[in-house]
């Protein structure tokens, strides 16, 4: 911590026996680190999800792999496939029904924007719904690129703070 | 089949016509029933099988109902057509092939055409509340906006639509889906229960309607390839085999012999890592998390082969109109003859994982069966109708495409 410039100065008097650094740092540290997805897919994209959380990407790597069947027990809500106008409401709901603090990636060209479904059926892009913090182009997305997302969403966390949060 | 056609139906038939080496008979809306009805029970038909009923809109105020019929027992199909005008109602088959049920809400749903005698006719696809029909011409194709973003989207309904016939029993009616461990795609199951056990199920589809057949009116065949691969993203390059298999029969095409048998190549290798899904998914669905790790890791390979034949991991497009994208690398022959040698190997272990495994047999032997006749009157098809007990496979009983040639037949392990 000391190199980093983070020291309060008591380290000087008790040594290697304490660390200190800020809270928002220990609680982002906490939160990036073991971000739960939600297990829900919608589409293609919902295959190459499995794949990212199956044996030659292993997303646990990145502290993800503890999929939540119950909304209430996730933090992230990975939007990986087509929202369709009558799978709108459901997945509003699921979003609804996770506890703060949560996040959203938009996985593919559908999700971000209704990919090449410009149709009745087809909600126009999932931020229609509720706010999304990483869009990861693709269709489907790569493995590769849905790590990205997930290190994009891990940076983003790092930058927030807790003051000022609503609970 | 012709000859069989006129000799049984003939007085009933408006016309017969042959076209693109497809049989089509057309009947007028009164004699439906009594050609449906034969079509099915005269042994020299026997047209047990209907495989698709859709609408047309012909514009100029008629539609035409397409029915698609296959007879199993003397390996033919035959397509029904009848016209008729807006309005007016048809007599539902739902009664002589029970697969018609669907079918026929679909064709409302989309169409608007009404049969009367359907045992349940609602939408299907659409959400509750959606007004018009998305595949009728004047519709427009990025939706009504007279009707708004609410109407179109409906809103999540929990109560229990077969409820009502069982008011005041103790059955408990219990909603599974969409968002569910275990529905790997969207579905949603209205369940009756008795206890722990399921008295009656009622599916809830079209979470996924995404207006791929209206997107397609809008395009040139080639444009439609894409769409096809997202149909079932399972088997992408299945699917665009059959859409441009029916294009390359419509314009009368020929394909060279070594597109026939990438085709074939292609598919079947797609077929391996569809059912890979399949076998995964289902046993992780009923308490076994490692065949899905191991069977994900031989997906990656065919994947990778994927790649070096046109690029993608999963919606390649490589099946164009009159063949293939281009010709495979030859490095893709190498690794395909080593990766299905190597899988024998495979199938060996997940056989070890599971076929034996007590908790695997104790949840799914004597679950959930169909009788054979079932199956056909339902129009299931595929490895669901074979573990029916119905011996049906289109490659061996009506090849097409590559898979009528000399060169195309199962291989055993010491082959390669």
């Amino acid at each position: 911590m000391e190199e980093r410039g983070l020291g309060m100065g008591i380290e000087e008097y008790l040594g290697d026996t304490v660390l200190t650094t800020s809270l928002d740092k220990v609680v982002n540290w906490a939160r990036k680190s073991s971000i739960w997805p939600a297990t829900f897919g919608l589409a293609c994209c919902a295959i190459e999800m499995m794949a990212t959380a199956a044996s030659r990407y292993d997303i646990a790597r990145f502290g993800s792999e503890v999929f939540r069947a119950s909304p209430r027990q996730a933090d992230l809500l990975i939007v990986a496939g087509t929202v369709t106008q009558k799978m709108a409401p459901i997945v509003k709901l699921i979003y609804d029904q996770m506890p703060n603090p949560k996040w959203v990636i938009a996985m593919g060209a559908c999700a971000a924007s209704g990919g090449m479904f410009k149709s009745y059926a087809v909600v126009q892009g999932v931020d229609e719904l509720f706010p999304v913090d990483v869009y990861v182009p693709g269709c489907p997305p790569r493995p590769e690129a849905l790590l990205w997302g997930i290190i994009k969403l891990q940076e983003k966390i790092a930058r927030e703070t807790i003051r000022g949060t609503t609970p | 089949m012709k000859e069989e056609l006129t000799t049984h139906l003939g007085d009933r038939l408006a016309a017969v016509t042959e076209a693109c080496g497809e049989l089509t008979i057309t009947v007028l809306p009164e004699q439906l029933l009594a050609v449906a009805r034969q079509l099915r029970d005269q042994e020299a038909l026997a047209f047990t099988f209907l495989s698709d009923l859709t609408g047309v809109d012909c514009a100029a105020g008629a539609f035409e109902v397409v029915y698609h019929l296959l007879s199993m027992k003397h390996r033919s199909r035959v397509r029904i057509k009848v016209r008729i005008d807006r309005g007016i109602e048809l007599p539902s088959v739902a009664g002589i092939w029970p697969a018609a049920n669907w079918y026929e809400r679909e064709a409302y749903d989309l169409l608007g055409i009404t049969f009367a005698g359907h045992p349940d006719l609602k939408r299907i696809l659409t959400p509750d509340g959606f007004s018009g029909h998305p595949l009728r011409k004047e519709y427009p194709l990025r939706g009504d906006p007279a009707q708004g973003i609410s109407a179109q989207r409906g809103e999540v309904t929990m109560a229990a639509p077969i409820a009502a016939e069982t008011a005041g029993s103790e059955h408990l009616i219990l909603n599974m889906g969409p968002q569910h461990p275990s529905t790997h795609g969207v579905l949603r199951v209205i369940l009756e229960l008795d206890g722990e056990v399921i008295v009656n199920a009622e599916p809830v589809i079209g979470h996924l309607h995404r207006g791929v057949e209206k997107l397609a009116e809008h395009m040139t065949y080639n444009q439609v390839i894409p769409l096809m691969d997202r149909l079932d993203y399972c088997s992408p390059l299945i699917n665009n085999l059959g859409y441009v298999l029916a294009v390359e029969k419509l314009l009368g095409i020929e394909i060279p012999e070594r597109a026939a048998a990438l085709r074939v190549l292609l598919s079947e290798l797609t077929r391996i890592q569809s059912h890979l899904i399949w076998l995964g998914t289902h046993a992780l669905d009923i308490g076994a998390m490692s065949p899905l790790l191991y069977m994900f890791r031989e997906r990656e390979e065919i994947l990778d082969m994927y790649e070096e034949v046109w690029g993608a991991r999963m919606h390649l497009a490589y099946f164009r109109v009159g063949g293939v994208a281009a010709d495979v690398p030859k490095s893709f022959l190498v690794r395909a003859r080593k990766f299905l040698s190597g899988f024998y190997e495979k199938v060996d272990m997940y056989e070890a994982l599971l076929t034996e495994n007590p908790i695997w047999k104790r949840r799914t032997q004597g679950v959930g069966i169909i009788s054979g006749d079932e199956a056909i009157a339902l129009g299931l098809s595929g490895p669901g109708l074979r573990a029916s007990g119905i011996d049906w496979d289109l490659r061996k009983h009506l090849p097409y495409s590559g898979y009528d040639r000399p060169w195309w037949c199962p291989r055993r392990k010491s082959a390669f």
